[in-house]
């Protein structure tokens, strides 16, 4: 797949700066058990946006990706198994 | 030997498409131990974080989250700037490369002057693991918290650095026409990974706090 366009790039970092006023804004407003949440998921959605297209991962190869992916899958169950722990504990 | 926008090709490999792509998962190897570095760091902060959430709150409350909302979106901005010189570089647009390399080693720059400036307010009230004065119920698990703090942002700050320094050698070796534009793309993956840590920091960090 061919790279992005540099007016990708400027989208892509206006979405960012976007997404960090939103999560900014959200911080202040009282949402319950929810606020952590939103937070992580608009982090989740920055990291996703700087991995995809800054990081290139959008057009590269199935090799490359497998590789990228091999860390944050690690790092997914370690949380999940460590989670299992402390929150079933009596 | 005849310079293209691609650099030279080692004999190892097939075509440039290849010797990329070797070059990335390489880098992502590396990137992959620095996931789980900064990963157990974060996971352990979010196993205290769940277990003293009230305290931990109440001290994430003290910091400056303006400043550090102004952090990130310089760091935004220079993942913005090291995609733009990155694709310079690719594109064979080295003297615009050269020059989009030292404006992201000056947002990274901007990061740590901004993140010195806090860390000197926070030395000044106190919010310092060791000798933290504040007397309440929920003092140790606030102290805790800023170990925390002092540890991830702390370690962030040395990638931050090790970026800038590898940026200032990169420049110099672009100037001799040195390195093909790989290693341009290989420190742009390192510098938006920073970015991406300090994405996730600032929210764990910053805007747990028990503001509203």
């Amino acid at each position: 797949m061919k790279d992005a366009t540099i007016t990708t790039y400027f989208r892509v970092w206006l979405a960012l700066l976007l997404l960090l006023g939103a999560t900014v804004a959200l911080a202040h407003l009282d949402l319950g058990k929810a606020n952590a949440a939103v937070a992580l998921l608009i982090a989740a959605a920055k990291a996703a946006l700087v991995l995809a297209f800054f990081m290139e991962l959008r057009r590269a190869d199935v090799a490359t990706r497998s590789t990228a992916a091999a860390g944050f899958l690690l790092l997914a169950v370690l949380v999940a198994l460590t989670f299992t722990d402390y929150g079933t504990r009596p | 030997m005849p310079t293209t926008a691609e650099g030279r090709l080692h004999e190892q490999y097939e075509d440039h498409a290849q010797q990329r792509s070797a070059v990335e998962q390489g880098m992502w190897v590396f990137l992959g131990s620095e996931v789980m570095l900064f990963g157990a760091a974060i996971l352990a902060f979010a196993i205290y974080r769940s277990l003293h959430q009230a305290a931990f709150a109440a001290a994430s409350a003290r910091l400056h989250e303006s400043l550090g909302a102004i952090n990130t979106a310089l760091l935004l901005t220079s993942s913005l700037t090291m995609a733009l010189c990155a694709h310079a570089a690719r594109s064979g647009m080295r003297r615009r490369a050269l020059t989009l390399l030292p404006v992201t080693a000056a947002f990274g720059i901007g990061f740590l002057v901004v993140k010195g400036l806090e860390y000197s307010l926070e030395i000044r009230d106190d919010l310092v693991p060791g000798h933290f004065p504040f007397l309440g119920p929920d003092t140790p698990q606030q102290e805790l918290f800023f170990s925390f703090y002092w540890l991830l942002t702390g370690l962030h700050a040395v990638h931050v650095t090790i970026g800038i320094w590898v940026m200032a050698g990169l420049w110099f070796a672009l100037r001799r026409r040195g390195p093909s534009p790989n290693a341009v793309e290989a420190t742009a993956l390192y510098w938006h990974l920073v970015d991406v840590i300090w994405i996730f920091l600032f929210p764990l960090l910053y805007l747990t706090g028990a503001r509203r």
